[in-house]
């Protein structure tokens, strides 16, 4: 799922601070399940921000809607009616969704709630870890299922750095795994360790990021 | 619920599960009076039944604290509400305190067998904790 985070409020009343009446928009896929930015969040976020703003003096009038997806121009039509009478929207799904409701309600200011940060797994209640770095050349199949592009702090492709602590964390925090740790372990387990000798081709990291905005096209989708 | 209370009247809300109290002690909703402090009591089924946001609405709507009644360690009918209610007061103390409003204009205290008067007092010293932000500034907003 995507992972985010909420702003800090203060740089959210700043945004809203100058309007009279705002729309906040949950969306109920990802940000849902990652507490953020589902429907509870966004009647968590509402009181929150008007007791904010109202501290600061401005009266702000907040109403909200969490759409199935924000994503999805079908879901992002459902709030026209709503957008109608607002001179803001403060979206907290993720970066994709903010720019749905930018693209679709122009006429509006359209403010994020939420910092996107990561691709993730939620490994437990209240334990979200980066999983995918959607770099657009998939190596797992090579690391035992385990990615090294997301789960490295500095993305190594050929083993673990000399800051591995000896318990197997990384020198970044030593809550983290070190995922080449990891993957030569898995390596062993399977009597696989050779594997990871084996010269790979340079990676394309020109599918992603790096070869510019990413496209994708289906013709046989398209209409 | 009564909404209106007069601007220098502290106000206190009390969401109390039902374990917590002794049998018939209050009413589904009560308003109670104690001096200079109106407290509102709710019986809940279970503390976890609270969400942040019910917090965030309570205080928004004007009342000065939020007291939740939860029973105590290894009582709770649902093996962990209690906790998780803890864990949710806690939650959304942090976000008043980002937001200044005072984390102590809420809290959670864990009883069982308490009586009307028992409910009355831990309101009052939340009254006494929420006072130290003074009066909650959404109160205007209500009465207006």
């Amino acid at each position: 799922m995507i992972i985010g985070e909420w702003k800090p409020i203060e740089e959210t009343v700043k945004n809203l601070a100058t309007h009279k009446k705002v729309l906040l928009v949950g969306c109920a896929t990802c940000v849902a399940e990652c507490a953020v930015g589902g429907e509870k969040e966004a009647e968590t976020l509402a009181p929150l921000l008007r007791m904010a703003l109202k501290k600061e003096g401005h009266s702000v009038e907040i109403a909200t809607k969490t759409l199935e997806r924000q994503c999805e121009w079908e879901f992002v039509e459902e709030i026209a009616d709503s957008v109608k009478g607002v001179d803001a929207i403060l979206s907290i799904a993720c970066g994709i969704g903010v720019q749905a409701l930018a693209d679709r309600y122009q006429d509006k200011f359209v403010y994020p709630g939420v910092n996107t940060t990561s691709l993730a797994i939620r490994e437990k209640p209240g334990l979200w870890t980066a999983r995918c770095g959607a770099c657009g050349d998939c190596m797992l199949g090579e690391t035992f299922g385990l990615c090294p592009v997301a789960r490295c702090a500095k993305s190594l492709m050929n083993g673990p750095c000399g800051g591995t602590r000896r318990t197997g964390k990384c020198e970044i925090d030593e809550n983290i795994d070190c995922v080449w740790n990891l993957i030569v372990k898995k390596a062993e387990e399977r009597g696989r360790l050779g594997d990871l000798e084996t010269v790979r081709a340079p990676r394309n990291w020109g599918n992603s990021g790096h070869g510019g905005p990413k496209r994708m096209v289906r013709e046989d989708l398209q209409s | 619920m009564h909404k209106k209370a007069a601007a220098d009247q502290g106000e206190v809300v009390v969401l109390c599960c039902e374990r917590a109290l002794k049998k018939g002690e209050l009413g589904q909703e009560e308003r109670l009076e104690s001096g200079n402090l109106t407290v509102r009591s709710a019986i809940i089924p279970c503390s976890s039944k609270v969400e942040v946001s019910y917090l965030l609405r309570i205080l928004e709507d004007g009342a000065d604290g939020v007291e939740v009644i939860a029973c105590p360690d290894g009582k709770c009918k649902f093996l962990v509400g209690n906790v998780r209610a803890e864990r949710r007061v806690e939650y959304a103390k942090h976000l008043l305190e980002r937001v200044g409003m005072g984390a102590g204009r809420l809290g959670i205290t864990r009883a069982e067998g308490l009586s009307r008067k028992d409910v009355v007092a831990i309101a009052e010293k939340r009254a006494e904790q929420s006072s130290a932000f003074g009066p909650n500034p959404m109160k205007e907003e209500r009465n207006r």
